[in-house]
């Protein structure tokens, strides 16, 4: 089959490989010779992965000619990075010549040819899929439409382009901004890359909604849907299903089709269970370990004890400590070296910063972490018209028998980073970006709250009975515009250096040419 | 508080006589289309003016003019018979009193809005559209009623490009937390998809038409968002002549010479004084105290030209003019805080019957005053 000049595309982080290598066989057993590429990301450091798929066009970073100012790596976490890569890689791909590009996010699966959708792209500049397509019943998913109001009318897990001067026009605005505003915070209007897409009802004239209830079926719009299965393809309302769109799915809490929601079973999916099953065992196939932790955790109330939490504390609870003490103005005296120089724990306090709740005595390299929830306070100048980039030297608490930490990270109450931190040997500087609004009081408060912090006595290797999480170095605190300054000196003076030495060449082969009279 | 409640009650004579008028006028039909736009009365003067402009230039289409409000006769003057009026009692709503008491004067005005709108299809009109009361209309119309035909539903988008100045994204953001279309010039023609989004919209807006930002309300205008996701056949009007107000003024280039106003090259057809406040004449909007009377240019003619309007629709008296759904039935303010009270009730507030009456044990007046509530 040849299909016009189109090309699939997705973007993932290394651990999420099982999710394409599903993605690319669902799409090569329905439209065998369609291009599909992955633009896969690796931390730092880390090696490229073995078990790359032959079958794949893999893209790296590099390859999307992000300018070198651009500091989005340094302070985005796994999931905002890769969202707010989206039109970077949408664009490298038309300006390699495809007509129509689709970006499919890769815990999607291809459940037949997608040629009419790619038509259907190919003849507007941006085809998007509204999350839903009529009002929610009452008693299906519970406060939906608000949360659709919060975080974005179409979902971003679909995004079809089509090479027009509009769409290029788009795309640029789009990565422009998701350069610095691809962040979770649903009050300031931002849910990552996604709420942004709620302007292309305005700024794209030839914008083609696609209310197809086949294209990206989601639980979100599954519901209340009839699903039919005919022994060869699954029918949705009556419409052939084209690509399913797993989002949250965690095969250890099936029958709960997502993890961000406890009301859905896969049961009430008509004739879908099935087919969740089957994803379910591909992707342990593949070598999928499991999401852990992610799960939603029943609602538990934080014990607080001699300067801990012993359990996992609510958004709102943390939200409220992130409010406790920011509201007195320059409540410290001191306000925190802002040179990016980096400040050991041992000389935090020095510095002003103090470590306020969940942290265990001070050791000569540093400070474990105790309990679920720790916390640090952070002045910061009042009038300060920029940004702050606050670096942590951290290190996970992750022994053989426990490979993985997981830490959420706040910033006045306000997710603003997951990190996944797994065994390295060298602590790692893991960055987080205060606006300069979030600095107004005086005081950052950044709160840690670890997913699944143990103590070495549940594991076995030593009678300490600690709950630890990770393990804190240092710190170093900088302004935004400090950092691109750093960035652009070091540029000039490169540049510099380039000159000189073609100077030199010059004045060498001029002194050659000369000759005495 | 006394005298300006007894004062709109004691009318009513006079209002009977006016409407009665009014309804003889109301049983013709004239046009396919209406218009409307909706004010409590004291923003009458703004009806007024939007009313007057809106038939200037598009003398053939019927203009309703809804009072979100009780009336008050003897405001009304001859030249408002060119109006269509409708008040609260048009509208079939259940616990309607509930409703006129939790919401504040500019709450209750954006919440009747999809109301409005139904009755006007139900009446028998094709296409209603409707002005938010801020607005001037400067040309007439035609290029809009005539995506009547093929859509459901019409909308103009805050923006249409991004903002390229300095600080861009901060609006950007700002229109997100808004809604992208603005409430304050939508069309609906009488499709069945249009009228199962306004029952939808109805419930919505009856039950929270606040601002809550944070959590994605913004009065009405928010839900508008969905149109594109419900709506089969809509129209998004991307016309830079159509519903010009502060959010997009400076990227608009607005000239203004013999009286035509263009914007971007196009002929201007509605521009609208969002928050614009009298007491303040040399600003637009209060929500933006950066665009002032000096720094925008030739749209200062028009601003100028609203100014003379309002005054000549005597918005300095009807100002001052009570708003019925303020007081109790024996006089007293209603403040924002026993609202607040009253909605944290929650559904339990029916007990209660009608909230504005004050002469019975089991009413919310007296509940109030009993302090069981601060238990």
């Amino acid at each position: 089959m040849k299909l016009n000049g189109a090309a699939i595309c997705t973007i993932a982080f290394e651990n999420y490989l099982p999710f394409v290598h599903v993605l690319t066989d669902s799409l090569i057993a329905h439209d065998p010779g369609l291009p599909f590429f992955a633009l896969l990301i690796t931390e730092e450091g880390e090696p490229p992965g073995s078990r790359v798929p032959a079958n794949l066009n893999i893209l790296r970073m590099e390859d999307l000619s992000i300018p070198e100012a651009d500091a989005r790596p340094r302070f985005y976490d796994r999931k905002q990075l890769s969202a707010s890569l989206k039109p970077a890689l949408l664009k490298h791909l038309l300006k390699q010549g495809y007509a129509s590009v689709i970006f499919l996010d890769p815990d999607m699966l291809v459940t037949a040819s997608l040629s009419q959708v790619i038509a259907t792209v190919a003849g507007h500049s941006l085809t998007l899929t509204p999350h839903i397509l009529r009002p929610v019943e009452a008693d299906s998913i519970s406060g939906l439409e608000k949360d659709l109001l919060r975080t974005g009318m179409f979902n971003a897990g679909f995004i079809g382009v089509s090479a027009t001067p509009e769409t290029l026009r788009f795309l640029d605005w789009w990565d422009k901004r998701l350069a610095e505003y691809c962040l979770n915070q649903p009050k300031n209007g931002m849910h990552y890359d996604q709420r942004w897409l709620d302007h292309a009802v305005g700024f794209v004239n030839d914008l083609h909604v696609l209310r197809d209830p086949g294209v990206n079926a989601a639980y979100w719009n599954l519901i209340d849907r009839e699903v039919v299965f005919d022994g060869q393809q699954y029918l949705i309302d009556g419409s052939l299903l084209k690509c399913i769109h797993f989002s949250g799915f965690d095969p250890g809490i099936l029958p709960q089709a997502t993890c961000y929601s406890r009301e859905i079973d896969i049961t009430q999916l008509g004739a879908l269970p099935a087919l969740f099953y089957q994803y379910g065992e591909s992707l342990t196939a593949q070598g999928w370990a499991g999401r852990s932790g992610i799960a939603v955790s029943n609602k538990t109330f934080a014990r607080y004890s001699e300067g801990y939490f012993e359990c996992a504390l609510t958004s709102a609870e943390i939200y409220d400590l992130g409010k406790i003490e920011t509201k007195q103005k320059g409540a410290f005296a001191r306000p925190t070296i802002m040179d990016g120089k980096f400040t050991l724990v041992s000389a935090l306090s020095a510095a002003g910063i103090r470590k306020r709740l969940g942290w265990s005595d001070e050791e000569s390299w540093g400070v474990w972490s105790r309990g679920m929830y720790s916390d640090l306070l952070i002045p910061v100048p009042e009038a300060l018209h920029d940004d702050i980039l606050i670096s942590f030297l951290v290190q996970g608490f992750v022994p053989r028998q426990h490979p993985l930490q997981e830490v959420d990270v706040f910033l006045n109450g306000d997710f603003v980073a997951g990190w996944a931190l797994n065994k390295t040997y060298m602590p790692v500087f893991h960055t987080i970006r205060a606006s300069q609004e979030a600095c107004v009081n005086g005081t950052l408060v950044v709160g840690f709250q670890m997913r699944n912090p143990v103590s070495p006595f549940a594991l076995g290797i030593s009678d300490d009975q600690r709950v630890l999480g990770i393990r804190l170095q240092g710190i170093k605190v900088e302004a935004l515009s400090q950092y691109k300054n750093d960035r652009f000196k070091l540029r000039v003076t490169v540049t510099i250096i380039r000159i000189t030495a073609k100077l030199k060449a010059w004045l060498r082969d001029l002194s050659h040419s000369i000759r005495p009279i | 508080m006394r005298l300006a409640f007894s004062f709109c009650y004691e009318v009513d004579a006079i209002e009977y006589s006016f409407f009665a008028a009014n309804i003889k006028n109301m049983l013709a039909q004239n046009s396919k289309y209406a218009a409307v736009t909706i004010v409590s009365m004291p923003y009458l003067a703004l009806a007024r003016v939007t009313g007057r402009s809106f038939r200037e230039h598009n003398p053939d289409i019927d203009f309703f003019i809804f009072l979100a409000d009780r009336p008050v006769a003897h405001v009304f003057e001859p030249a408002d018979s060119e109006f269509r009026f409708l008040n609260v009692n048009d509208l079939e709503l259940d616990h309607a009193e509930s409703v006129f008491f939790r919401y504040k004067e500019l709450e209750l005005t954006y919440a009747l809005t999809p109301c409005v709108i139904k009755h006007l299809l139900d009446i028998g009109y094709q296409g209603v559209m409707f002005l938010k009361q801020e607005t001037l209309v400067l040309e007439a119309l035609d290029t809009v009623t005539s995506h009547f035909s093929g859509s459901s539903v019409l909308l103009t988008p805050h923006l249409l490009a991004p903002i390229g100045r300095k600080g861009g994204e901060k609006w950007e953001l700002n229109v997100l937390l808004s809604g992208v279309f603005n409430g304050g010039f939508i069309g609906f023609s009488n499709t069945t998809e249009a009228r199962v989004f306004l029952d939808w919209w109805e419930q919505k807006t009856l039950e929270q038409c606040f601002l809550d930002t944070a959590n994605g309300l913004h009065f009405e205008q928010r839900w508008l968002d969905f149109v594109p996701s419900f709506v089969q056949s809509y129209t998004i009007i991307r016309d830079p002549g159509m519903n010009v107000g502060h959010w997009n003024l400076l990227d608009r280039n607005i000239k203004s010479s013999d009286g035509k106003v263009t914007a971007m090259g196009m002929p201007c057809r509605i521009f609208r004084f969002s928050g614009y406040d009298a007491k303040a004449p040399g600003y637009l909007t209060r929500y933006n105290k950066d665009i002032s009377m000096d720094r925008i240019g030739e749209a200062a003619a028009v601003l100028r030209k609203y100014q003379k309007m309002l005054n000549d629709a005597r918005h300095e008296a009807t100002s001052r003019l009570p708003y019925a759904f303020g007081y109790f039935d024996n006089g007293a303010a209603i403040t924002n805080a026993m609202r607040k009270r009253y909605i944290d009730c929650g559904a339990t507030v029916l007990r209660f019957g009608d909230p504005f009456e004050t002469d019975h044990p089991g009413s919310f007046y007296a509940w109030l005053g009993s302090g069981s509530h601060q238990s």
